[in-house]
């Protein structure tokens, strides 16, 4: 046990303070006189219990009220007497109770009372609070500060440190107070002191040494003689610091005072008749086997909450600390992460996993069991739009009804241009397709070019998708090859206009500029009969854009078509139509004519040769048809599917 | 370096400007079709720098070993193509036959697949979609389609004649009147937002 006792406790006490604490050694000496030789045993437990109740509310017995001291005297009058009432006042040992527990007791105020008598689970009032188990480290390096105290007690040394160093008994501890059991009128105390530093469950039948005719035992002899040999050293140390001049007076004072429970040890043999208390059987039974190793907190080691434990406010409890609890920082206690579960709680934790893991397994959706059949339903899909548009080409009939004239007004806007070109007037088509529409453009573009090569014109081609000139040449070659301009090669092909918007700009600001050949080529085309007379756009005799694509559409009807007089015309697939049409129906028209798709290129087949013959129509009705009729029956046939677990639930339920 | 992102604005700011000056007043143009032609011909280097890092993408995934089979075809199709096409022009007859025997019918193809892809998820809409627009959208498909052409050869004229003409060319006029306005607007406010330097699309 290591504590900083100051030098000179009084010296830093303030004047209030050192008042304080005369008055309370008097009315300490005063009630010892009093109080300790007609204090019945019966009441000691009672006001044990009170201080640890409530210890800051007990008052000095020098201020207690006439009431209270009128009913102290009556209860010392009907007190029977006690056993051995001590000749000495000095040697009575002081009730703690009686003392004011913020006011710190130092070693030696209390007379006959020295810092040896406490063992280390016992520490006084006002010290430092060490832990009951001892540390073994600690304990090596506080050699030094051990040296220069005055050493323990024997029979701490040997029955308490040494037997049980880290096992306290509690009732023994709560009970037996070295304090209390030093006092030589409470034999029973003693007694039970005794025998729990000699661990009473293995020894229950202890007797008194001297309250007997047996003699003492030979644990508890030894204990006596450890007892003198302590009080020797005691005073041998005591004699060491005197010659030193180490201890203060006032400590030397009380080193040199007799120790009361030293003579009770000495008085046992001679003036004890205490018998054993035997704890009744089904009390040791309850008892739990293990309860030696709780540590229970006794009076005199219970420091208050917040009570100061150093320097000149020691003992005084609510005040400011020094320093804030959050900076004190410990070893956190060993918690231990086993965890006692029940068979019951196992259960429900069993049950909370399987309901988690169902959980987290997909519902069986019913939609994934027609997952499988859908590569069927593609193949039958696919199968069925052939079959459907194969079936004009192997029956040969062309019997679809052709669309009506007035449904597809803007495509005879464009005829009606082509028929008033004059003849060999130079003809600007641009091509923008990509290949995938290209099945869908080359029937209506068909159309349109035939009829321009028809007129004799000259077609110039031009094309900002650099796929655009390699169509145009397909799409002569395989539909046109037979006109006369194309087998004679007099068109020209300007081929790939890179540069988007930008390029469509400058080529209606400026054509020969934008596609100006490369120096040292030798064909110019701008040099040919078509195009020699051609400076600007608005040149041409005809601007027709072929275009698939809206953006393209879109961008020519923007860029070129404020530069031309005799406006723009298109030829457009069906998913430009929609975009297209706002130009046309615009004032003035930015768009002058469009045909577009399918339908667009039968209706101007119509307009052009009421020809009825069209086996692409006829295919294209075919295939739309069948698709409908897909979409129908699939549409259905799932439908049924999910209809079909839901009634049979129904039924199920009904 | 700190003046790139002011000397950068301050060139496109300019320039567009001169541009936007040569359509209002005359005088500009020479200078207006010397600016498009830089324009076009940086939109030409563009498209070989695209070219390149294609390249360069798909012969760095052959040295890493990732879809090597794929990257291969796809860069002996690209070189074959261009040596083919610088050698003998883009007549030759040997760069019209790689177009269109191959390029042209593999595109044609996924569009014929993509009509049948088509009527398969509108089956499969019908099948699992219950709510309102997707019953909107599956009627305006169904009415377009009846009105298209004559189903089987026999025409419906109430499609044909009357709805599917009304939603054509009324509908649909009105509805892309508006996307288009609206992008018509969005190019003026993004014009605008170049020229006052709120945008600076060239990284400045």
């Amino acid at each position: 046990m290591s504590f900083h006792e100051p030098k000179d406790p009084e010296e830093n006490l303030p004047d209030w303070l050192k008042e304080l604490r005369r008055r309370q050694r008097e009315a300490e000496q005063g009630a010892a006189e009093e109080a300790a030789p007609e204090e019945s045993p019966a009441e000691e437990p009672a006001a044990a219990a009170e201080d640890n109740a409530e210890p800051q509310e007990t008052p000095l017995p020098g201020a207690e009220p006439d009431w209270l001291m009128e009913i102290r005297r009556r209860h010392e009058k009907e007190a029977p007497p006690r056993p051995q009432p001590p000749t000495d006042p000095d040697e009575v040992e002081p009730d703690i109770s009686d003392t004011q527990p913020n006011v710190p007791i130092q070693p030696g105020e209390i007379p006959g009372l020295e810092d040896d008598a406490f063992p280390e689970e016992t520490a006084p009032i006002g010290w430092d609070a060490e832990p009951l188990i001892a540390d073994p480290d600690e304990d090596d390096n506080d050699d030094e500060e051990a040296s220069a105290l005055p050493p323990p007690p024997a029979w701490l040394d040997d029955s308490g440190a040494s037997e049980q160093p880290d096992a306290v008994d509690p009732f023994q501890s709560a009970e037996q107070d070295p304090l209390e059991a030093a006092a030589p009128s409470e034999e029973d105390d003693i007694e039970a002191w005794l025998t729990g530093d000699a661990d009473t469950e293995e020894a229950p039948a202890v007797e008194s040494a001297g309250g007997s005719e047996q003699p003492l035992p030979d644990w508890l002899a030894a204990e006596m003689d450890n007892a003198d040999d302590a009080v020797l050293r005691s005073e041998s140390s005591q004699r060491l610091f005197r010659d030193t001049g180490e201890l203060p007076d006032w400590l030397m004072q009380g080193h040199t005072e007799e120790r009361p429970h030293v003579r009770a040890f000495e008085d046992l043999d001679e003036t004890s008749s205490i018998e054993p208390g035997e704890l009744p059987s089904w009390l040791q039974a309850l008892r739990p086997p293990d309860v030696e190793k709780i540590v229970r907190p006794t009076r005199s080691n219970a420091l208050l909450p917040d009570q100061e434990v150093a320097g000149p406010l020691a003992g005084l409890s609510g005040i400011l600390p020094a320093e804030p609890k959050v900076v004190r920082i410990g070893t956190p206690k060993a918690v231990s992460g086993r965890l006692q579960v029940s068979e019951g709680q196992q259960r429900h934790a069993a049950t909370l996993n399987r309901l988690v893991a169902e959980e987290g397994r997909a519902a069986e959706d019913f939609s994934q069991q027609v997952a499988g059949p859908s590569r069927i339903l593609n193949w039958v899909i696919a199968g069925a739009l052939l079959l459907a548009s194969a079936i004009p080409w192997l029956t040969g009939s062309q019997g679809a009804a052709r669309p009506q004239l007035e449904s597809l007004p803007a495509a005879v806007n464009v005829y009606d241009a082509i028929e008033n070109l004059p003849v060999n007037a130079p003809v600007l088509v641009a091509f923008d397709v990509e290949p995938a529409l290209y099945g869908e453009m080359q029937a209506p573009a068909t159309e349109v070019l035939s009829h321009l090569l028809a007129r004799n014109a000259r077609l110039v081609f031009i094309s900002t998708q650099p796929t655009g000139p390699g169509l145009v040449e397909r799409l002569l070659a395989d539909n046109l090859a037979i006109e006369p301009a194309i087998a004679t090669g007099t068109y020209v092909n300007l081929g790939y206009l890179s540069g988007g918007m930008a390029a469509l700009r400058a080529f209606a600001g400026d054509p020969q500029a934008a596609t100006s050949p490369l120096p040292g080529q030798a064909n110019n085309p701008w040099d040919a009969t078509p195009l020699n007379a051609v400076e600007t756009l608005d040149d041409f005799g005809l601007v027709l854009v072929i275009s698939s694509e809206t953006e393209q559409a879109r961008a020519w009807i923007e860029q070129t078509a404020d530069s031309l007089r005799n406006g723009l015309y298109m030829v457009a697939s069906a998913q430009v139509a929609p975009l297209a049409r706002p130009y046309l129906d615009s004032h003035p028209q930015s768009l002058r004519g469009l045909v577009s798709g399918l339908s667009g290129a039968a209706h101007y087949q119509i307009v052009r040769s009421g020809a009825q013959s069209n086996p692409g129509w006829d295919a294209f009705s075919y295939g739309l048809g069948a698709m409908v009729v897909a979409i129908l029956l699939g549409g259905l046939y799932n439908r049924l599917i999910h209809i079909r677990p839901e009634a049979s639930s129904e039924d199920a339920d009904a | 370096m700190r003046l790139r992102a002011p000397v950068s604005t301050a060139v496109a700011v300019g320039i567009g400007l001169l541009l936007l000056a040569s359509l209002l007043f005359p005088g500009f143009e020479s200078m207006r079709d010397r600016i498009l032609g830089w324009a076009i011909l940086l939109a030409a280097v563009a498209m070989l720098l695209g070219l390149f890092n294609l390249f360069q993408v798909h012969f760095g995934r052959i040295r890493r070993g990732e879809n090597i089979v794929y990257s291969f075809i796809m860069l002996a199709g690209l070189l074959t193509a261009f040596i083919i096409t610088l050698w003998q022009g883009r007549a030759g007859a040997t760069a019209n036959w790689l177009f269109n025997s191959v390029q042209v019918p593999i595109e044609t193809s996924l569009m014929a697949l993509l009509a049948i892809t088509l009527t398969q998820a509108t089956v499969r809409m019908i099948q699992q979609r219950n709510d309102l627009m997707s019953l909107v959208f599956a009627g305006v498909l169904f009415i377009l389609l009846l009105g298209s052409a004559p189903l089987f050869g026999v025409e419906l004229p109430i499609f044909t004649r009357s709805i599917t003409p009304y939603i054509s060319q009324t509908l649909s006029v009105g509805g892309a009147r508006g996307l288009l306005l609206g992008v018509g607007l969005g190019t003026l406010l993004t014009g605008l937002r170049i020229l006052i330097g709120a945008d600076r699309p060239y990284g400045g």
